[in-house]
């Protein structure tokens, strides 16, 4: 087990691209750390210079004491698993998982050892004698696992892992990489673009956006405190409702009072239908309203600015996509999302009043995009 | 109901028409072959009179008993089967090697290496041979296996497949080879060529057939009798210069033993061409 640290990481490609900038974070001993963010943003050429198969164009990167810029991948005892599984398949289970304890020369007996346990932690003790070709995808998923496990090594790095697994299994195996990682308390980078990933597997979550870091915090503050309009655009489903100009909503200490152009960002569930006794709100029509069983998701117009700024359209959507979504946007009215008791009766065209939890309320400057607190 | 089945005729009718026109074409492209292995059973007055007859009139093996009584013959076989068996493992090996290297290694001068390559494959063989004769003999490799054998080892068209193929395999399983602990030829051997068994099983066949079947390199690099191969033997009994008469029957036996171990190794190892990298990544 040891601690990663990157210590002003960059990495420009051959055609002055640069794919990560300026890189610095610091992963503790037996941490669970996500990189998340939108294609392009940098977070698997990270990952993959810790591998060693994406060469440092600046800074130094730290595994434990060792700076591991120009060591080769296997001498920096790490383990991967890839997106796409990458298994042998001219190999047997046993044969995959056992591979890299091979090419270390363990001793066989002890090998085939770690490898029977191995596949019981994995749960494919049945199936050791199967090629890849005869395993379901989430077995294959489990191969590559084990394959990472076996080594027991100082750090487990995993390249979007579930993304090519359905809905249901990947619930389950998100909770089985939780599971093993925390009973063998090995340090771990975890890459992901899903944010539902990110929040419920880190300990801590870092948020990237072309090449830089954006935010690196426990995932209840990323959703809670986000540094900035894009973290805040992007953490959370469905996204903040932000605001041009700050509808009149009363604001903290110390906000806006040097005359900055602010928005306001408003979390889903921070809206309610009004009653009689709730505090600031605002007007606005039913567009449409998506049951959701437990909750409903209310759309709601209202007289007010949408902040099309490339940061938050690209907390939403992709870099690509960025100009679709504003074009659908530009209609100049705004529309906010409201989550809402199952119980409440709203339905389209219905006029609401939404209170407002002044408490849950966002600002940030126009400008930098950065938070005002 | 009328016109579907005048249309399910029509059908039937342009069907028996096509498979009519394919085994014009089959029977076209096998008489060569029924006519050689037929007059092989012939007597030399029967293969004289009758060239064309499909019925040996009488059958008779006699032939081939010539042929086995031949020590030549078995001279022929046994220069063959050292030096295709020579070529075919070697050349797969070779190739194979700087498949990969073209598809996977950084080194200068990459791209204009693998540009030769293919301007090599651009050059017809005959204007090669005088040069390669020249080289031979520079090299001292004048009638010796050697100068059959060396020469035939690489081929531009062997290299330019497995580099193709090569390029097909998903490069995360190469990577995870290297965190797994796998140097460069590791992850060559022990990954990367048995993922490659389409490709090698089509080279070996093509590098097989090639050698045994070469004739015009065996010419230039060898002239002692007891360096010569089965192609180069049956020509010369074509070109009669063993004996008098047009001795159809006993070159035709020669002929169609010599076709035997390519057929049987084309059958053997078709049925061995598959996708190898099933299950590898989740495409």
């Amino acid at each position: 087990m040891a601690a990663i640290t990157f210590d002003g990481v960059s990495k420009t490609y051959g055609d002055g691209f640069p794919a990560v900038s300026e890189l610095n974070l610091d992963v503790n001993d037996g941490e669970f750390v996500v990189l998340v963010g939108p294609s392009g943003c940098g977070k698997t050429t990270a990952l993959r210079m810790i591998a060693g198969l994406e060469e440092i164009t600046g800074g130094e990167i730290r595994i434990g004491d060792r700076v591991v810029n120009n060591l080769p991948p296997r001498d920096r005892d790490v383990a991967m698993v890839f997106q796409n599984y990458a298994l042998y398949p001219h190999m047997t289970v046993a044969e995959n998982i056992g591979f890299a304890l091979r090419m270390r020369k363990v001793p066989k007996q002890e090998a085939r050892k770690r490898i029977e346990e191995t596949a019981r932690v994995i749960g494919l003790v049945d199936h050791l004698n199967r090629k890849p070709k005869q395993l379901s995808g989430g077995q294959r998923q489990r191969v590559a696992m084990g394959r990472a496990i076996v080594r027991e090594p100082q750090v487990f790095l995993m390249d979007e892992p579930l993304s090519n697994l359905d809905a249901k299994l990947r619930v389950q195996m998100r909770a089985e990489i939780s599971r093993i990682q925390r009973q063998l308390a090995v340090t771990t980078v975890y890459v992901t673009h899903d944010q539902v990933e990110a929040m419920t597997m880190g300990d801590r979550v870092a948020v990237m956006r072309r090449g830089v870091l954006q935010q690196f915090d426990a995932p209840q503050k990323l959703y809670e405190q986000p540094a900035n309009l894009f973290v805040a655009s992007f953490i959370g489903s469905p996204a903040m409702n932000v605001l041009e100009g700050t509808l009149g909503l009363p604001l903290p200490a110390g906000v806006g009072a040097s005359g900055k152009r602010l928005a306001v960002g408003i979390r889903p569930e921070a809206l309610s239908l009004a009653t009689n006794g709730d505090g600031p709100r605002v007007r606005g029509v039913v567009q449409t309203v998506e049951a959701l069983g437990p909750e409903q998701l209310a759309h709601v117009e209202i007289a007010a600015k949408p902040v099309l700024v490339e940061d938050v359209l690209e907390g939403l959507v992709d870099a690509e996509q960025a100009g679709e979504l504003a074009e659908l946007m530009t209609d100049g009215r705004a529309t906010v999302i409201a989550r809402l008791d199952a119980s409440t009766s709203v339905r389209p065209d219905d006029a609401v009043e939404l209170a407002v939890d002044t408490r849950k309320l966002h600002f940030f400057d126009l400008e930098t995009g950065e938070a005002c607190r | 109901m009328i016109s579907e089945a005048a249309a399910v005729r029509r059908r039937r009718f342009g069907s028996a028409m096509t498979y009519s026109f394919l085994l014009a074409l089959a029977i076209i492209y096998i008489f060569p072959f029924v006519i050689a292995v037929v007059t092989s059973f012939k007597t030399e007055p029967d293969a004289t009179a009758n060239p064309l007859s499909l019925t040996p009139n009488p059958a008779t093996t006699s032939a081939f008993h010539q042929l086995s009584a031949d020590q030549d013959f078995f001279t022929w076989v046994k220069n063959s089967v050292i030096v295709t068996l020579s070529v075919t493992f070697l050349r797969v090996f070779l190739d194979s090697l700087a498949g990969y290297a073209l598809a996977r290694l950084r080194f200068r001068g990459r791209g204009a290496a693998f540009a030769t390559i293919v301007a090599v494959m651009a050059v017809p063989g005959v204007v090669l041979l005088i040069p390669k004769f020249l080289i031979i003999r520079q090299f001292g490799m004048y009638d010796t296996y050697y100068g059959m054998i060396v020469p035939l080892l690489v081929d531009a068209a062997g290299v330019f497949i497995m580099k193709n193929f090569f390029e097909s395999i998903p490069v995360s399983v190469e990577e995870s080879a290297r965190i797994d602990g796998a140097n460069i030829f590791r992850i060559y051997w022990s990954i990367v060529l048995p993922m490659a068994r389409p490709a090698l099983v089509t080279l070996f066949i093509l590098s097989f057939q090639g050698s045994w079947n070469e004739l015009a390199q065996f010419i230039i690099s060898a002239q002692s009798a007891g360096l010569n191969t089965l192609t180069k033997g049956v020509a010369q009994l074509a070109s009669g210069q063993l004996g008098s008469g047009n001795r159809y029957p006993l070159k035709l036996a020669a002929s169609t033993l010599m076709t035997i171990p390519v057929a049987l190794l084309f059958f053997v190892f078709q049925r061995r061409i598959m996708n190898a990298s099933e299950g590898a990544v989740k495409e």
